[in-house]
């Protein structure tokens, strides 16, 4: 990430942020980063920052955490946790119910009706009031100037709907994913005038801004919203820093091929399977090659079916599951690869924060996914990009097996220039500006209050 | 620690990779429905929910579709169900759960088999949960 320039001030000009991420460090759940790394760039920028997360104990037992990045949080950002109950996080099993035990999905979907009486939203609907009654506390020891909402989950949005209605404080909403659009199947999720619909609906007629991580997903909500489009941005994930540059030279004797990511559901692990067993009987030297996966099995901290099934298959197939990397970590996993495998479930509004720091490290990328996906936008410049047609399992064969001949072939200085290329995918670079248009904002605000 | 994990797949070997016990102090049973990945300082129940050759087609045929699935998982045909089964009648396994202090659930259709296990036959202070973070972390707290 780009250092964004200190903004030394006196505590009292110095613009406050109210911060709103359930899934805030030591949470190693999807988004994680995005929190992470906002909420330091609004620090590095000069802001006092308070953020509203859940509590510890809701990430030790059930998703799991990494506390690498939790002791990266800037240490000057106040960190509240908000008591946060939902029985979907309920892992001791003296607690649950028969009825749940013998049937878990369907007991979890009666459950969520209750969850959603506050706010509609399964499982998260519930933190409603306790997000309400700590972001009016925060306010009242020390006045907030905006507040940023992460979603998901949306209820994340609520303290800036609070705040802008009772004291006229603007608020941003950053969606991680979208509300109302599956990515996946690009389908609409709640019709209109649903609760749903309604909720995000005054939300985005009240927000200063909304930000979006792609241009798909972005032009979504503007045909959705036209009368607010002029306040939609796209704030693109990145990568925090550059993977470690490597010296590692590939060999025709085998070659390392990584993925670095949560393998959830969505992801097709088994088609990844099916093209490389193929492959290996195409090619002498993927014969010789090994994946390697890294990662967490699923969101939830327990393994999906469908990969708990592709398991069983691994060792045949010179497949290795190497378990869950650190964030401290990830950097020097990169180096053992010679290649990387971009695995991602289909969508055109699917982009993946894992494409931007697969492309810094230079490393040749296959691409098995729809090629319609938004990461494909990401890497369509890249030198050494692999994309398939289709999934089929000979398409993907025949990535690999170019893929492989490109990752013998690439020379120090080929990777080099890849890694430079790559360079625009900073984070810093999609968040600074946004920061220093709200600091902007915010003083214009105080000034014009202050003139009153 | 006497840990019972029940993995009906049998993929245990990331888990135990996580958990990291201590094979001095922790005694690790595995309740699955085929041989574990990982035998190294492992105890294997290896269960067979009983299955005719009518019914089991039938679970097959309906496991092809989401509806199916789902239609599946609410009838006697679950597959968590008859795991479950297999586990009440194993002797073996019940004189496990009374020596547990630590019940894991590491599966969805290992689930109703612990949640039982934990009712029928654990001592009073032993723990439970569902999911690897969940015994990591009371794991830990147990060695502090």
């Amino acid at each position: 990430m780009i250092a964004p320039t200190p903004t030394p001030a006196p505590a009292e000009t110095r613009p406050h942020l109210l911060y709103v991420a359930w899934g805030f460090p030591p949470s190693r759940g999807g988004g994680v980063y995005r929190t992470w790394a906002t909420a330091n760039a609004f620090a590095a920028a000069g802001w006092d920052v308070t953020v509203l997360a859940a509590p510890r104990e809701t990430f030790t037992m059930s998703t799991g955490i990494d506390e690498s990045l939790e002791r990266t949080v800037d240490p000057s950002i106040e960190i509240v946790r908000v008591p946060f109950h939902s029985a979907a996080f309920e892992s001791d099993l003296r607690r649950w119910p028969r009825s749940r035990a013998t049937a878990p999905e369907l007991w979890n979907v009666l459950s969520s009706r209750r969850e959603r009486k506050s706010f509609p939203e399964r499982t998260y609907g519930g933190w409603r009031s306790a997000l309400e009654s700590a972001a009016l506390e925060v306010h009242d020891g020390h006045p907030v100037d905006l507040v940023l909402g992460s979603a998901n989950p949306h209820v994340d949005f609520i303290p800036g709907h609070v705040l802008h209605e009772r004291f006229g404080i603007p608020y941003v909403m950053d969606y991680r994913d979208a509300w109302q659009l599956d990515v996946f199947s690009g389908a609409r999720l709640s019709p209109e005038g649903s609760a749903v619909a309604r909720w995000e609906r005054e939300l985005i007629e009240n927000a200063h801004a909304v930000w979006f991580v792609n241009e798909p997903i972005l032009r979504w909500h503007a045909d959705l919203y036209p009368a607010r489009a002029d306040r939609f941005h796209v704030v693109a994930n990145g990568y925090d820093s550059p993977p470690e540059p490597t010296d590692r030279m590939p060999s025709d004797q085998g070659l390392v091929f990584g993925y670095v990511g949560t393998m959830s559901a969505a992801v097709p692990v088994d088609r990844l399977v099916a093209g490389w067993r193929l492959a290996r009987t195409r090619s002498p030297l993927l014969a010789a090659s090994r994946v390697e996966l890294w990662g967490h099995l699923n969101h939830a901290g327990i393994p999906n079916e469908a990969i708990a099934r592709q398991m069983s298959t691994f060792a045949e197939n010179g497949i290795t599951y190497h378990g869950a990397v650190a964030k401290k970590e990830v950097g020097a996993v990169y180096t053992r690869f010679d290649a990387l495998l971009l695995v991602l479930g289909t969508g055109r509004y699917v982009t993946s924060g894992k494409v931007y720091e697969y492309a810094a490290t230079g490393l040749p990328i296959v691409s098995v996914h729809d090629p319609g996906n938004a990461a494909s936008d990401v890497l369509r410049d890249a030198a050494a990009w692999y994309p398939v047609a289709d999934l089929e399992p000979s398409t993907i064969a025949d990535a690999l097996i170019d893929a492989a001949d490109a990752a013998l072939d690439q020379t120090p200085e080929a990777r080099a220039t890849a890694r430079e290329w790559a360079t625009q995918f900073q984070r810093g670079r999609q968040l600074d500006p946004q920061i220093a248009a709200l600091h902007t904002m915010v003083d214009d605000r105080r000034r014009t209050e202050a003139a009153r | 620690m006497n840990i019972v994990l029940f993995v009906p797949s049998g993929a245990v070997d990331s888990a135990l990779e996580q958990l990291a016990p201590d094979p001095a102090i922790d005694r690790i049973t595995v309740v699955s429905r085929s041989v574990p990945d990982a035998r190294d300082g492992v105890h294997a129940i290896v269960l067979k929910p009983a299955l005719s050759a009518l019914t089991a087609r039938a679970a097959r045929a309906l496991g092809g579709s989401a509806a199916g699935r789902n239609l599946l998982r609410l009838s006697p045909l679950d597959p968590g169900r008859r795991f479950s089964g297999a586990a009440r009648h194993d002797r073996e396994l019940r004189a496990r759960l009374a020596e547990a202090d630590l019940i894991v659930a590491l599966e969805r259709d290992g689930i109703l088999a612990a949640w039982k296990g934990v009712r029928r036959s654990a001592p009073v202070e032993a723990k439970a949960v569902y999911g690897i973070a969940a015994a990591r972390t009371l794991l830990a707290a147990a060695r502090d």
